[in-house]
């Protein structure tokens, strides 16, 4: 326990040591107060320094200068070409989108037309060719060709008949 | 170069809306996509009578038959590229 008691001791008579120095300390307190907010000002000047560096970089690539001049200020004219080229990207984004519907519509309205024009070419062929066979045959024996071969040659090569 | 009076009015800042063109692909001559052109038939009057030896006959049935499959592929492919120019024939 007594340990205890020299240590307060000696705390008390530092104390009254350093009331007389008192202002000094003070001034210490102040002067390290003041480096502290140097350094913190040094730190925002960086920032704000390399913030404005990169602005002017991104700007510069939108083809506008940081400090173009403007109503609301500088970079406000970058602001506004970084909006419309992003309005004018969408806006051709979604009519390229409409462009491509349509044109695969019109391929596929295509096809399935296509598709029954050729099923209907096709039927109209084998009729043909199977009525050309039947002809054919029937002339074999004697060579002798009648209008009904005639007939058959006319389908089979899709020929205009004019109407009587 | 602008000049000091004219330094706050942009006039590059309102570009003309953006326009997407759709490129066609090059469309054939019109003389390509005629329809096909399809003869008159030959004449089906009973009364004629012609002797064609069967190699003859054969030859003509393959012209014919060439004729048809050709002329309906013309069509086809006209009415592919400007639709409804070749409607169905026959």
């Amino acid at each position: 326990m007594i340990w205890i008691l020299k240590v307060w001791a000696m705390i008390r008579k530092a104390w009254g040591g350093l009331r007389t120095e008192l202002p000094f300390i003070i001034l210490l307190a102040v002067a390290a107060v003041g480096c502290w907010l140097y350094v913190q000002a040094r730190h925002a000047e960086r920032d704000r320094d390399d913030v404005t560096r990169r602005a002017e970089l991104v700007c510069a690539k939108v083809g506008v200068d940081w400090q173009e001049k403007h109503g609301r200020g500088p970079g406000a004219a970058c602001a506004d070409r970084v909006a419309q080229l992003r309005a004018d990207r969408e806006a051709i984004d979604r009519q390229t989108a409409a462009l491509l519907g349509d044109a695969i519509a019109r391929g596929n309205a295509l096809s399935a037309s296509d598709a029954q024009a050729a099923r209907a070419a096709l039927s109209r062929a084998q009729a043909a060719e199977r009525k050309m066979e039947n002809a054919n045959a029937k002339v074999d024996a004697t060579d002798h060709v009648r209008a009904d071969w005639i007939a058959a040659l006319n389908d089979l090569a899709g020929l205009r008949r004019t109407p009587h | 170069m602008t000049l000091p009076g004219c330094a706050a009015r942009r006039t590059d800042l309102a570009p003309p809306a953006p326009v997407v063109v759709a490129v066609e692909s090059p469309r054939p001559p019109a003389e390509l996509l005629a329809c096909a052109d399809r003869a008159p038939a030959l004449p089906e009057d009973p009364a004629l009578l012609a002797t064609i030896p069967a190699a003859w006959r054969k030859g003509l049935i393959g012209l014919a038959r060439a004729a048809g499959v050709n002329a309906d592929r013309l069509d086809r492919l006209s009415d592919w590229i400007a639709p409804g120019s070749c409607p169905a024939t026959r």
